[in-house]
């Protein structure tokens, strides 16, 4: 359907994103069920998740705190009082009939999100706005016959809405975003991150103006894109539809779409204008929401360096090239490791190649994440600082490295054994060299005599005395040196 | 519905069948003359002007209490679900409904 042939540099994408952000606690937003996914359908849905008559929410306080730390790491505008609305829809996976959430009175509105793109420079993204609501269940279409099963654990499941202002212009921006906003709630840890489960989730309007023109067009949504990928292949598909439809002298039809991942394109959900009254009101179960002085403190005292900071701090102060410290600070476990180790080695640049070059491919090799490396960052930092001062060369220091993963065994007792295994296979050469001359006589008088040719021969010898598993080059060392000596 | 719209019959059978409830024809006539004066109600309460009056979200003058986050309660599925109509493999199993 979309045309292959658009001249896109005409037009203009205008994009916005909505992000749900799944916030890591123990409880629900509302209820003291757990927050889980990993269990049979309903275990995890309490009566107050079930909507049962006589139950009433309570807001959990780990929910607003985490709120205030987003707010307050984008420099949004946290709220002194905030309030909960009902949104009224009709859905099984809704048992109360209506969702909590926050609509005239947000916990957090305005800030800025740092998104930096694919061309190295920095975007300065708007926030509109920061909400808290609850999820709704799940509902399984098709394994029963006329009736659709309804699983409500993970309704109650805190949701952190943020919307940017429809400031972003390409796909690549737009995942960028997303990208961003994945490293920052995943490094405040407000959230999980794991987007295959659905920790987030991402809509995104778009539309396509002509430029320089001012007006927006009409858009579209696409509704949960859950990976960095979809939001960029989705939207690409969605700009090349939009654009085909207004140059063929069509009109943009208000609507929700889905993106097929399986045949790459966006198709229609619903449309918009028949879109439900929601008839939001402000929820008589829960009183305002009071932000005090006091829990702004403790949020302020529980930030963490950000990651842009950190960066900057990296370039500016640890001297370490920008690739380099943007690749540091992907991610706070990854970065706080780098710390601990630097911390030791003392060695900035040397720390980071480590990082970045065996520690980070050990991880992908196994398929692990940071925490669960069988090296700690001190760990690596004493076997950087042993490079830094000389005890080892950099490829034992990779042998002790490895000894040190296979044996979880501690730095210093990995290097005392790569040391003294050296210093053996050392004296085993020179025994080996001295037993080759002791039967070779006339070649070492050959030799002596000026004939230095000879000496191929006998590196030969010692070569396939040693089975070939000896170094060339020490052979030949050691030859040489015990010819001169005696 | 308009203020000052008359409720009628028509319009009492098309509520019934939004809220999905089944009305005998004998209990019409009582249900739509009650119906019609809490409409005449609601229209006396639309009729005060309070474009000067700031909105009331909540009567008391108090703020919510927040929960710490801990998980208390043991979740007793065979219990709750006893109060469903169906039930199967632990799923409250409902009308088939398509995606809205």
């Amino acid at each position: 359907m979309p045309a292959k042939n658009v001249n896109s540099s005409l037009w203009e994408p205008v994009i916005g994103l909505e992000v749900h952000v799944q916030l890591n606690t123990n409880s629900k937003i509302f209820s003291s069920a757990p927050v889980t996914v990993s269990v049979e359908p309903n275990r995890a849905a309490n009566a107050v998740d079930l909507a049962l008559p006589g139950t009433l929410p309570v807001l959990n306080k780990k929910v607003v705190e985490k709120a205030i730390l987003f707010g307050m790491a984008t420099a949004g505008r946290i709220a002194s009082r905030c309030r909960f609305d009902r949104k009224n829809y009709f859905y099984p996976d809704l048992p109360k009939g209506y969702q909590i959430t926050q609509l005239t009175e947000p916990i957090i509105e305005g800030g800025t999100l740092e998104v930096r793109v694919d061309d190295g420079s920095i975007r300065q993204v708007e926030l509109v706005r920061a909400h808290l609501e609850e999820d709704a269940g799940k509902s399984i279409h098709g394994k029963y016959a006329g009736k659709t099963g309804i699983d409500l654990n993970r309704a109650g499941t805190p949701l952190l809405e943020v919307v940017t202002a429809p400031q972003l212009n390409t796909p690549d921006e737009a995942s960028a975003c997303f990208r961003t906003l994945h490293r920052l709630v995943t490094w405040l840890d407000i959230c999980d991150g794991n987007l295959n489960e659905g920790s987030m989730r991402c809509d995104a309007n778009i539309s396509v103006r002509r430029h320089g023109e001012t007006q927006l067009g009409e858009r579209t949504e696409i509704k949960n894109l859950n990976s960095f990928r979809f939001v960029e292949r989705a939207l690409k598909h969605e700009i090349d539809r939009q654009i085909s439809i207004l140059e063929t002298g069509g009109e943009i039809v208000r609507e929700t779409r889905l993106y097929d991942v399986e045949r790459d394109e966006t198709r229609s959900m619903r449309g918009k204008e028949l879109a439900h009254d929601y008839r939001y009101f402000p929820d008589p179960d829960l009183l305002p929401v009071a932000i005090t002085q006091e829990m702004i403190r403790a949020a302020r005292s529980a930030m963490p360096e950000l990651p842009e900071a950190r960066c900057s701090r990296y370039i500016d102060e640890l001297g370490l090239p920008a690739e380099t410290a943007h690749r540091l600070t992907q991610e706070k476990a990854f970065s706080d490791y780098f710390e601990s180790a630097f911390a030791i080695a003392g060695n900035a640049k040397l720390t980071a190649n480590w990082v970045l070059g065996n520690v980070a491919a050990t991880l992908n090799r196994n398929e692990i994440s940071i925490e669960n490396l069988q090296l700690s960052g001190p760990q690596l930092g004493e076997i950087v600082k042993n490079i830094v001062d000389g005890i080892v060369s950099d490829a034992s220091a990779k042998q002790v490295f490895e000894h040190v993963l296979a044996t979880k065994s501690n730095v210093a007792d990995a290097i005392g054994q790569q040391r003294e295994s050296l210093m053996s296979d050392e004296r085993d050469l020179k025994a080996l060299v001295q037993r080759v001359l002791d039967g070779n006589p006339i070649q070492v008088e050959e030799y002596r005599k000026g004939k230095k040719k000879i000496l191929g021969y006998l590196v030969g010898q010692v070569m396939s005395a040693a089975k070939g598993k000896i170094d060339p080059k020490k052979v030949n060392q050691a030859l040489t040196e015990i010819l001169a000596s005696d | 519905m308009e203020r000052d719209q008359l409720l009628n019959e028509e319009i009492l059978v098309r509520l019934c069948q939004l809220s999905n409830l089944r009305l005998l024809e004998s209990e019409q006539g009582e249900l739509l003359h009650d119906l019609q004066t809490i409409k005449r109600f609601v229209d006396n309460i639309h009729g005060v002007d309070t474009r000067e009056v700031e909105p009331l979200s909540h009567p008391l003058d108090m703020d919510q209490v927040l929960r710490e986050d801990s998980t208390v309660d043991e979740i007793d599925r065979a219990t709750y679900q006893e109060l469903a109509r169906d039930i199967g493999d632990g799923y409250y199993l409902v009308p088939r409904v398509i995606e809205p």
